[in-house]
């Protein structure tokens, strides 16, 4: 509303505009008739002062050349003559009378006009008469005359001059008008009009320029803005969908195409196919050589993907390491696996930098048009979902959205946000699987697995859901859930007579890296009247080659407390030997594929063997995982592991079970079950 | 009055001794033309040609007179057709009127005719191209000029003495005149006027207040005589005299002076010129001074002057230019002046015995109009 306003009240052609000719004239008009009229009336009197005075010295030159016409007849008293002289003088125009006195100061003769104003001046003569024998002073000669001629000859002189000045004035104002039309008006107007213009229609006009002068390079000057503006603007555009770095399209650009290429025909969409490539080790390549390295090595990506793509193919960058390729012609999904291929081959082509050469590797997703309706800038979306499954299958993969990935896809995205619900119900639950002593068949520990009972989808393993709880930040609440767990159980088994049964809880790397683990595990044996050493927490090897600091202070307090730290999946990982001297562990557990193909499997043997060697001579205890039939219950049992367990020997299950499973064929069971292995 | 009747009776004796003379003294005759500049009517001139024929009566001269009617052209036109006449007088006599003679004097001396210039004598240019009678002209045998100048004299003292007399002096003890002169250029007024002013400034208690032209006309002296005793009076002067140069002046001056209330002849005296019969009755009455004249009886003197010439008595004294006194005719003398004037009573001048009485030498002979009038009176008186 605000802004409307504004606009409104802004918008130059809706208020009144005042000219400023107008304005110009308004001030130049009054103030020059104001100076003119002072000049006429300053010219006026100053010409009234000249005729004054001009009259005043004519009448003083007509008293004393009639007073020197009348110096003899007066003196010879010829006063008729005096009187025609007198009379002479009322021919001479402002003359009102004329009076001639003799040396007694007589009136010798007068004369007055009649019918005129009264005179309001006079001027007077001596009248001397001088022969060659005498000069005498005879008399005096003074006329009266009126100013009023003055006026009527100001009004004669001064009339065509005041015309003139009016019709001058006339004229200039009138061309001062034009001039200031043409030179300031419409020079201003084209100018307001344009940036009205402008305004309305949001595009960037060019003024006329129409004059050589200020305005005329004002307009100059307001066309050169429009066209940076213009150009601003563009470049603005251009920014918003375009990445800054590489040049390519970014994230917005991406969908404007997409957008552009949906309005395409059935057969054209229906071929286009989304790659969606992310690097698996552009965060190691910045942390190593910097973020400048980075930078080059995206714009190398970006540079290869160039190379490789159709001509009808393009780019984009989502940011960050990740990139899109547009497919054109992906009639199948052979055609478009074969371009991620190519694809790949060019990325991780040798890129030298600072003497080294790096060699990049990336996971694909890819999505076909062919799977989506009509929405193309859906595609994205779905080849990231593929990607998403790559990276679950390991680097340098690509997959093909299909229907079973998307239905992977909604599943994990459905438990994903039943999370939440699952905590607060207690949908979680723990099982427990015993280990047992290969060598007594007794049952040593458990190890306590959870579970998660969705209403819907039933019983949910830890292989689905554990990602999601990690990736939500929900593992610390499922660990600390475990624990308790672990601990009630533990109690319960003390309470029943059952002591020395651990019971080994598995932790994430991200749970051994938090310092509050130490306290929580020693809140929650108190609490349950547990011992910690009846608790064994498992770790895998990531754990402890990833965040080593950390984990080693806490593993340290841990063992401390008396909780002893089992090695799980042993052998699968890179975990150097050097690691079970530095850690103070206390169980390796063998992955399960080196006991899947046992005994048959010589090498799987020889690797359990050496493992078996190389845990006595560090004393550490060893426990076989993934038991499951007679041999390889006899195979452990004969190469000397201490501990075994495995679907063979029990089958996970609630605690529950485990009560009943314990208090009635312990003894007899593990017997028989060692004896038939036996 | 008795001395009036007197002179009447006397005049009468002289005219007819006048006439025993003629026959006796002058057998040989004369002729002589005169062209007059003036018009039959016009008294002066009238007077003029009057005097010489009766002076031609008395000295056995034959006098011819031709008018000019006022116009110098046919003044000229008759001079020279007279001097171009198969039978030409013994003398011819002119007037250099409006300086118009010179071309009649040059004729003359072509034709031979001896000229004499009356009442005027040539001016200016003329004077010094042709110089002195007889000298380049030698036909020209002289000139007859009135004395005007002294005249105004006479006037101006004359006035001065009554003034003096009566006591009218201003408050500056100054006896102040007006002199009404004729007009400001030609010979005779300016003659008259330098007469006046000769007295004037030899007299250190006169003042002369203004000398106005009146054009020799008794309007126009009225006129100015009333403007300037007006004037005196606002100026609070006396005025003592007013000069006028000739007798209408005189008399409309009189007029003025009377009608503001001045009593002429007690309290301001007045003087005119030219015998003018109503000017002498006015001297009669008392209310002029006098009137100053006489001058037509240049006519008779010059008759006088060629009878003389042609008789051998050269009338040139140190110049061939004769001068004449002219007289004033006071209260006492006005009355036989007045008759002698009206009745142009020229018969009555014994001119015969004024001759014989100078005897040879006529080139001092008294040419004054007194002696004349002396004739007349002893005419008179014998």
């Amino acid at each position: 509303m605000g802004h409307r306003m504004l606009s409104h009240a802004d918008a130059p052609g809706d208020a009144p505009i005042r000219a400023v000719v107008s304005e110009l004239l308004w001030v130049i008009v009054p103030v020059g008739m104001v100076m003119t009229m002072l000049a006429m009336l300053l010219l006026g009197y100053s010409h009234a002062l000249t005729l004054e005075e001009r009259l005043v010295t004519r009448m003083q030159q007509v008293v004393t050349s009639r007073a020197r016409l009348a110096g003899e007849p007066l003196w010879k008293m010829r006063h008729d003559q005096v009187a025609a002289i007198v009379e002479e003088i009322l021919q001479v125009d402002p003359v009102v009378t004329g009076t001639v006195y003799d040396d007694t100061g007589a009136v010798i003769a007068t004369a007055a006009k009649h019918g005129v104003p009264p005179a309001n001046r006079e001027v007077a003569a001596p009248i001397r008469y001088k022969n060659g024998l005498i000069e005498v002073a005879a008399g005096r000669l003074q006329i009266t005359y009126s100013r009023e001629t003055l006026w009527s000859q100001m009004r004669k002189e001064f009339a065509l001059p005041a015309i003139l000045a009016v019709v001058t004035g006339l004229a200039a104002i009138l061309a001062l008008k034009l001039a200031a039309h043409v030179y300031i008006g419409r020079p201003l107007k084209n100018l307001t009009d344009t940036i009205v213009r402008s305004r309305r229609e949001g595009r960037h006009y060019r003024a006329v320029i129409t004059t050589q002068n200020e305005l005329g390079a004002l307009a100059r000057a307001f066309n050169e803005l429009q066209e940076a503006n213009a150009a601003a603007l563009a470049k603005l555009a251009s920014l918003a969908s375009e990445d800054a770095l590489t040049g390519l399209p970014n994230r917005r650009g991406l969908h404007e195409q997409l957008k552009r290429a949906s309005g395409a025909d059935a057969q054209e969409r229906c071929n286009i196919a989304v790659h969606f490539i992310d690097l698996d080790d552009f965060k190691a390549i910045n942390d190593t050589f910097g973020h400048e390295t980075g930078d080059k090595f995206l714009i190398h990506v970006a540079e290869q993907l160039r190379l490789v793509i159709g001509p009808r193919d393009w780019i984009a960058r989502l940011g960050g390491d990740e990139f899109i390729v547009v497919q054109r012609d992906a009639a199948d999904e052979a055609t478009a696996r074969a371009l991620a291929r190519r694809i790949l081959d060019a990325i991780s082509k040798p890129f030298a930098i600072h003497d080294k050469k790096i060699s990049a590797r990336a996971s694909m997703g890819i999505a076909l048009a062919s799977s989506v309706q009509d929405d193309l800038e859906q595609l994205p979306a779905l080849a990231d979902i593929a990607l998403y499954h790559s990276k679950a299958r390991g680097t340098g993969t690509v997959s093909v959205l299909s229907r079973t990935l998307l239905l992977a896809h909604s599943r994990a995205r459905e438990l994903e946000m039943a999370l939440q619900q699952a905590f607060a119900e207690g949908q979680f639950e723990v099982w427990f699987q015993a280990q047992f002593d290969m060598q007594t068949g007794r049952v040593s520990g458990f190890e306590a697995l959870a579970r998660w009972r969705h209403p819907d989808h039933g019983l949910i393993s830890p292989a689905e859901f554990l990602p999601l709880v990690e990736k939500t930040g929900n593992s610390g609440r499922l660990a600390r859930f475990v624990i308790e767990q672990a601990c009630q159980a533990s109690a319960r088994l003390l309470a029943l007579g059952h002591a020395g049964l651990k019971i080994a809880v598995n932790l994430s790397p991200s749970e051994l890296a938090d310092s509050s683990l130490v306290d929580l595990v020693r809140l929650l044996c108190e609490r349950h009247a547990v011992p910690p050493s009846a608790l064994e927490i498992e770790i895998t090897e990531g754990t402890l080659i990833n965040a080593v600091a950390d984990t080693s202070a806490v593993i340290q307090s841990l063992r401390g407390m008396g909780v002893s730290m089992a090695l799980d999946d042993f052998g699968t990982g890179y975990s150097s030997l050097a690691y079970l001297r530095r850690f103070p562990i206390d169980k390796l557990k063998i992955d399960k594929a080196f006991i899947r193909n046992m005994p048959g499997d010589k090498g799987d043997v020889a690797v359990v063997e050496i493992i078996a060697m190389l845990a006595s001579t560090l004393g550490l205890v060893v426990v076989a995982e993934g038991i499951e039939r007679e041999e390889q219950i006899r195979a452990v049992r004969s190469m000397g592991l201490q501990i075994g367990q495995g679907f063979g020997l029990h089958r996970p299950e609630p605690f529950a079970g485990i009560e009943g499973f314990l208090a009635a064929c312990e003894e007899e069971t593990t017997a028989t079950h060692l004896r038939a292995a036996g | 009055m008795r001395l009036r009747l007197l002179l009447s009776v006397a005049l009468l004796a002289v005219s007819g001794l006048g006439c025993a003379l003629r026959a006796q003294d002058h057998p040989r005759p004369l002729s002589v033309t005169f062209v007059n500049p003036g018009k039959a009517g016009e008294v002066f001139w009238e007077l003029v040609s009057d005097s010489m024929r009766a002076a031609g009566r008395s000295l056995g001269v034959e006098v011819e007179t031709l008018w000019a009617e006022r116009s110098f052209r046919r003044m000229q036109e008759l001079g020279i057709e007279v001097v171009r006449r198969p039978r030409k007088p013994d003398f011819l006599i002119i007037v250099n009127e409006e300086a118009a003679g010179a071309p009649i004097l040059e004729a003359a001396e072509a034709a031979g005719v001896k000229t004499l210039m009356l009442s005027n004598t040539l001016t200016g240019e003329d004077a010094a191209r042709l110089g002195e009678p007889r000298q380049k002209l030698k036909t020209w045998i002289g000139s007859l000029v009135p004395d005007i100048e002294e005249a105004g004299a006479r006037m101006a003292r004359a006035l001065v003495d009554a003034a003096r007399a009566n006591g009218l002096r201003s408050a500056d003890g100054k006896i102040h005149l007006l002199g009404l002169a004729g007009d400001e250029n030609t010979p005779l007024s300016l003659a008259r006027n330098s007469g006046l002013l000769r007295v004037v400034f030899g007299e250190p208690d006169v003042v002369l207040d203004r000398l106005l032209n009146a054009n020799w006309n008794e309007t126009e002296g009225g006129l100015l005589a009333d403007n300037y005793l007006q004037w005196a009076q606002r100026k609070g002067i006396v005025p003592a005299g007013i000069w006028a140069a000739n007798d209408p002046i005189a008399l409309g001056a009189l007029k003025a002076a009377r009608r503001l209330g001045h009593m002429p002849g007690r309290d301001i005296f007045i003087a005119g010129l030219n015998w003018s019969p109503p000017a002498l009755d006015a001297v009669r009455q008392g209310d002029l001074l006098l009137t100053d004249g006489g001058h037509f009886l240049g006519g008779a003197l010059s008759i006088l002057l060629l009878r003389d010439y042609a008789d051998g008595c050269d009338f040139a004294g140190p110049t061939p230019i004769r001068t004449f006194k002219t007289s004033a005719v006071t209260r006492e003398r006005a009355e036989v002046m007045r008759a002698f004037v009206a009745g142009r009573q020229f018969e009555r001048l014994d001119l015969a015995r004024l001759r014989s009485r100078t005897g040879a030498a006529c080139a001092s002979r008294d040419l004054s109009v007194d002696a004349l009038l002396s004739a007349l009176s002893i005419a008179g008186d014998g």
